[in-house]
């Protein structure tokens, strides 16, 4: 057990004092009481009949409050832009560094990155129906390019195709939500038909697997290309200039 | 004796010394560390106490999940889904955050070479 | 009985927290914290939220300890290692 050896009681009385405040602070600002106040919660769970969602947080992150959704996809873009710019090549001279492949670990490697993928586009695609969405199977898709990478150092991305899928699906989010606007005068709203019926099936909900299915293919293209510049560091030796 | 444990004023009284004292750990560790990636570890602690507080006080005793399958068929008697919506979201921010905030680590130690924080003081005159 | 099950798994989870701030080799400090993430995990399933335990599970065990791997990878000394 090799642990520090000498505490400070000032900060220690600092951080406690510091974390009561902020906590107390947020418990006054939250207000919860159980069942005494009528939140805006169950106004939303008594709405949620209406969209035909067998999940709530789906329709609450997608439809009732898209707006929210729109400013992380923004907030993720950003992100992976200056990752790319910090850990770029172009302004040093580097050469390469060749790693020895093995076999039996490239082929089992793509041998696993296929059911790894079928299992990210399952949870997207069933994210109104059960708990999933787009979030999660993208995440998981960014794994299974993690494996890849891991079994082969030596291995190339096609860029043109993540650089693609990623433009076009911020461009599909924003152009979806203003066809919602001019049609039926609401932002991010609904304007293919869901009849309450159809609730439990695939095909129901109107525009809401739609926009799920686009965040996914974001958040996989760019958790993807952060994963990829990490272990790219690893290919450079810096070469001495004398 | 498990009457005691099952109200509601005493869950959520554990709820909120807990994750106090886990953003204390959290918050020593940012203030004391020197390593660069161990502040970044703590600060970590401290976004998960956060989300914790945020989810357990919005749990009464006897709800159930917002999500309606062949049993339950009306939305009824569930927990708030709001704060779940807004959690969800933020804890992919964080990740992408820790991911810029590593990557402006490695760019440093590849120009002065030292991850030591004390040692980071180019802007004092 | 659900207080004592929240009870003990937060003090499970603060006493690995303590170890992880404390410790003095850093690829320790990550691995503990992935144990942090994990009874998080529980934690939020306990409290009805699947879609929250769902996310948590894949990003706090799977991408945010690679990402802290590879990162902790190129800011230490180990220009020997590289073969």
């Amino acid at each position: 057990m090799n642990l520090k050896k000498e505490f400070r009681l000032k900060h220690i009385v600092l951080s406690l004092l510091s974390s009561a405040l902020m906590l107390s602070i947020l418990g006054l600002l939250l207000h919860v009481k159980s069942g005494l106040h009528k939140s805006v919660g169950d106004i939303i769970l008594t709405l949620n009949m209406e969209t035909a969602t067998a999940n709530a947080v789906t329709s609450v992150v997608t439809f009732f409050r898209g707006i929210d959704t729109l400013g992380e996809v923004t907030v993720l873009f950003l992100a992976t832009t200056g990752i790319a710019l910090m850990l770029s090549t172009s302004q040093r001279t580097y050469e390469k560094v060749v790693h020895q492949e093995s076999f039996i670990l490239n082929i089992g490697s793509k041998l696993l990155l296929n059911v790894i993928i079928l299992f990210g586009v399952y949870i997207i695609i069933h994210g109104h129906l059960s708990p999933g969405g787009g979030f999660q199977g993208g995440v998981v898709i960014a794994t299974a390019f993690l494996l890849l990478f891991l079994a082969n150092p030596n291995m190339h991305l096609n860029h043109f195709i993540l650089t693609l899928g990623e433009s076009l699906s911020g461009a599909t989010f924003v152009l979806v939500g203003l066809i919602g606007l001019f049609k039926i005068n609401i932002l991010f709203g609904n304007f293919l038909p869901n009849p309450v019926s159809e609730i439990g099936e695939l095909v129901s909900g109107g525009i809401i697997p739609i926009i799920y299915i686009i965040v996914g293919i974001k958040v996989g293209s760019e958790m993807s290309v952060i994963v990829e510049y990490f272990i790219k560091e690893d290919n450079k030796k810096e070469v001495s200039n004398a | 004796m498990l009457d005691f444990f099952n109200s509601n004023e005493t869950i959520h009284f554990i709820i909120t010394v807990s994750t106090m004292l886990l953003f204390t750990i959290g918050l020593y560790g940012v203030f004391t560390q020197k390593n660069l990636v161990k502040v970044l570890i703590s600060f970590d602690i401290m976004e998960t106490a956060l989300f914790l507080f945020f989810i357990g006080l919005h749990y009464d005793f006897g709800r159930v999940a917002p999500i309606v399958d062949g049993n339950l068929n009306t939305f009824t008697n569930m927990v708030d889904p709001v704060p779940q919506a807004m959690i969800l979201t933020t804890i992919v921010i964080g990740l992408a955050i820790l991911a810029l905030g590593l990557s402006f680590g490695i760019e440093y130690f590849r120009l002065t070479g030292t991850n030591d924080i004390s040692k980071m003081n180019e802007l004092r005159d | 009985m659900i207080g004592l099950i929240i009870l003990f798994t937060f003090a499970s989870i603060i006493v690995v927290a303590l170890y992880a701030v404390l410790s003095q080799d850093v690829t320790q400090a990550v691995i503990l914290f992935m144990g942090v993430g994990l009874g998080s995990v529980v934690l939020f399933l306990i409290f009805q939220a699947p879609d929250v335990a769902l996310t948590e599970a894949v990003i706090g065990t799977g991408l945010s300890t690679a990402v802290f791997l590879l990162g902790i990878r190129h800011t230490s000394i180990d220009k020997e290692v590289k073969s």
